[in-house]
């Protein structure tokens, strides 16, 4: 008998940090990557120290997530060192796989542990053949390319018979990834070892090479001023919004779907998280994807969507050709987050200020808003207060059993929007 | 040393054969590869002049290939009498396999200058394949790494000894975009130009966009020719002279007339002087050391190291010697504490004094509590309380 319970897709959260894997987890992730202090591709990000790594992975695995963790810059011999007791390690404390992009890396994970191996979008797989290989020196998934479509993946998978992954939405390279070396070169900083400038993200002229054969002649194009709207940008590119596209990735049999931004907030990962939560749970209960409310993923700062290579290969329409302004583009501000709850009262660390009056959300775990009016708020020695300030804890009490839990993420309607209800 | 050198012309081919350290000449069709130009007639045209000539001809298979074009490219490749060749180059793993399994006579040289930067990566590769005859290595690679990295395969290497080094790939048309927006009607099949930004220090990035993407290059040229000796004795064997954008790339330094010839014969006697004449300015950034991770100790908190087992409590705020902090375990208000400030500095702290959120006093924290601690005199944002050593 033919199988129709619909295919339920992995939804892959970004971890920057400890903090960020248990927001993720608990707005709904069912998995989560993260990095330890070594060996990934976020050399600022904040990352995992080994307990931390620990610590996460008990708190995923209680609630049903699993952890990879990301080895997938490309190393150079002397970066090596202490790899495979890392590896042992991961192991040792439950790690479900590990994401790699280099071969060598792969032979080091292989050689100590038998940890599964994921291969990172890094390694720029485009095809089955690609794939077939990568499968037979021991990859057990591949984050495909960004360059591929959802039907072009779902091809892989079925002709090398292996898991495949896609990039759902944030960030973008521009270049084929792992195939940029421009802040190597220009900044001596390797961005395939987590050093990346974003030089893409500049705003460049264009002048004509002076011994160019074309008979054409082409006009000189001014970079413009950066932050203005005349500023070029042509190698940037939007963000991604695979929303509109899950049903494709259903119907695909795409195993596995990955959120990008192991580098960007709190905010960032629970708006997003709980948004694609929602959507995937609504589509496989049956309703249509016209009735999947997307305005959430508007709500932290981003830079203007487009759906990349999902449906069809991106072209001129994906170029962020106006730079900057994600913050702009938020329909929220970030306030903070819930740090604990004890009887009727909340702590909130605040990465704004607010004050008596300002009507703050809390984005539950379960994807509903709470909406609060402030009409007391105090310093957690108890001291009343009018305003507090961005970095310092602010306590809430609360008249009644709110919903609101530690971990939450608060949040306040920006300007525009205040006046635009 | 053996050079090898990309040909679009019989002219191309009949000068190579005059000089003796060229051997292999570098054949692109333009529906194959990145930068080619040739018609597939054309590429097998010259792979037969080139044997007469006693070069072996390698054919450039460069381009990237997602999924719809894989099939395509391969049946491209079925065109060609690939018994002209004496080998064929490529990039995308895929077309390697492809190769592998159903052309495995064909000698395969495989580029791995992108994303391939230590011994074992390579060793694999070498391994993975049994028809390899060449690996392309970075230019990245220091020549500690390159003469590691000879030693540890068997399989003959090659580097760049001239040309631009590629910065950047898109399959994007990046540049048509800029200029269709701009209101420019008509394009060149191949747009040129040179990129430059104001967070770039203006260097103008030579950029080119065809019918593969968007690709750009450094500002200079990478030039290894003056350490010829040095990648003889890594154990280089071959040494590529990329002289395909020789003169569109020029940026009036340097002579304009340097030949092939006369390029491969000063690069054996006098490389200074052939320095000096080249039409671009030159960098050899990795050759003695690459150092592309020296500053990325500069990018992180130290405090992130400190976040272990013996890690109790950050702080959140601070006032006057009162702070807020959250606990990440528990632990007794009584143990013995150092604070380690963002700035590095760790100093011992008294016996604290410890309230819950709602004033009660505390004789051991909860993980996970927020707590006001005191007296905190020297705490910042971000400081870390650790048990004692």
């Amino acid at each position: 008998m033919k199988d129709t319970t619909p295919h339920r897709p992995e939804l892959l959260a970004p971890a920057g940090s400890l903090e960020k894997l248990q927001l993720a987890v608990s707005y709904g992730a069912d998995a989560v990557y993260c990095a330890g202090q070594k060996y990934g591709l976020r050399a600022a990000a904040e990352n995992l120290t080994d307990i931390e790594l620990a610590r996460g992975v008990a708190f995923a695995h209680k609630h049903g997530s699993q952890v990879f963790v990301t080895l997938n810059a490309l190393l150079h011999d002397e970066d090596m060192e202490g790899l495979g007791e890392f590896c042992r390690y991961l192991e040792s404390i439950g790690v479900d796989a590990v994401i790699v992009a280099d071969l060598g890396v792969m032979d080091v994970v292989q050689e100590f542990s038998s940890l599964p191996i994921h291969l990172s979008t890094q390694a720029s797989c485009l095809n089955t053949a690609s794939a077939k290989l990568w499968k037979s020196l021991g990859v057990k998934r591949i984050v495909v390319a960004r360059e591929l479509t959802i039907e072009e993946t779902a091809t892989i998978r079925d002709e090398a018979d292996i898991e495949v992954e896609m990039f759902i939405h944030g960030a973008m390279c521009m270049a084929y990834s792992g195939k940029c070396t421009i802040s190597n070169f220009t900044a001596g900083r390797d961005s395939n070892r987590g050093g990346c400038i974003q030089s893409c993200r500049f705003s460049y002229g264009h002048t004509p090479l002076p011994s160019s054969q074309s008979s054409m002649k082409l006009p000189i194009i001014a970079p413009g001023v950066e932050g203005t709207p005349g500023a070029r940008h042509f190698m940037s590119s939007k963000d991604l919004h695979g929303l509109e596209h899950l049903t494709d990735f259903i119907t695909h049999k795409i195993d596995s779907l990955k959120v990008e931004g192991r580098m960007k907030s709190p905010f960032y990962v629970a708006s997003v998280v709980r948004s694609y939560r929602k959507a995937l749970d609504a589509l496989l209960e049956g309703n249509p994807l016209t009735t999947i409310d997307s305005s959430e993923l508007d709500a932290a700062p981003h830079r203007e969507y487009c759906s990349g290579s999902l449906a069809t290969p991106a072209g001129s329409e994906s170029i962020y050709t106006q730079g900057g302004g994600s913050q702009e583009r938020a329909s929220h501000k970030y306030l903070g987050l819930v740090l604990a709850k004890e009887d009727d009262l909340i702590a909130i660390r605040l990465h704004a200020g607010v004050e008596l009056g300002d009507t703050i959300e809390f984005l539950l775990f379960d994807g509903s808003v709470l909406p609060l009016t402030l009409s007391k708020m105090q310093e957690v020695s108890g001291n009343p207060l009018e305003k507090a300030h961005q970095d310092s804890v602010l306590c809430i009490p609360l008249e009644n059993n709110s919903g609101i839990e530690a971990g939450n993420v608060v949040r306040m309607r920006t300007l525009a929007q205040q006046e635009a209800a | 040393m053996n050079f090898c050198t990309y040909v679009r012309s019989a002219e191309e081919i009949e000068e190579c054969a005059k000089i003796p350290s060229i051997r292999e000449v570098l054949l692109e069709p333009a529906s194959l590869a990145l930068q080619g130009k040739l018609s597939l007639q054309m590429a097998q045209d010259l792979a037969t002049l080139a044997q007469t000539h006693g070069l072996s001809p390698i054919l450039i298979w460069d381009i990237e290939l997602p999924e719809r074009l894989f099939q395509k490219s391969c049946d491209v490749l079925h065109q060609i009498d690939l018994s002209l060749f004496d080998g064929i180059r490529v990039r995308d793993l895929g077309a390697a396999r492809y190769l592998a399994t159903h052309h495995p006579s064909v000698p395969l040289q495989l580029e791995l200058e992108f994303s391939n930067h230590n011994t074992r990566s390579i060793r694999r590769w070498e391994k993975a394949f049994s028809n390899l005859s060449r690996i392309i290595l970075s230019p990245e690679l220091s020549e500690e790494k390159l003469t590691e990295i000879c030693k540890a395969v068997t399989t003959p290497c090659e580097v760049l000894g001239a040309g631009p080094v590629l910065l950047f790939r898109s399959p994007r048309p990046l540049l048509s975009s800029v200029y269709k927006e701009d209101g420019t009607q008509e394009l060149p099949e191949q747009i040129e130009v040179l990129s430059s930004s104001e967070e770039s220090s203006h260097r103008e990035f030579p950029t080119i966009e065809n019918t593969h993407g968007t690709s750009m290059f450094l500002h200079k040229d990478l030039f290894l020719l003056d350490k010829l000796e040095n990648l003889e004795s890594c154990g280089i064997h071959t040494v590529r002279l990329d002289l395909r954008n020789f003169l569109l790339f020029q940026d009036g330094g340097g002579e304009n007339d340097l030949s092939l010839s006369s390029i491969c014969a000063l690069a054996l006697s006098d490389p200074a002087a052939l320095k000096k004449a080249w039409p671009r300015k030159t960098i050899a950034p990795f050759f003695r050391i690459n150092k592309t991770t020296a500053q990325f100790h500069r990018l992180k908190s130290h405090l992130c190291q400190l976040r272990d087992e013996k890690c109790v409590a950050t702080v959140l705020s601070h006032k006057k010697g009162n702070a807020v902090l959250f606990a990440y375990q528990d632990f007794s208000c009584d143990t013995s504490l150092v604070l380690h400030v963002p700035k590095g500095e760790a100093t011992g702290v008294p016996p604290l004094t410890c309230r819950s959120l709602h004033g009660q006093p505390l004789k051991t924290v909860p993980a996970g509590t927020v707590f006001l601690a005191s007296p905190l005199t020297r705490a910042r944002n971000g400081a870390l309380l650790r048990k004692e050593s």
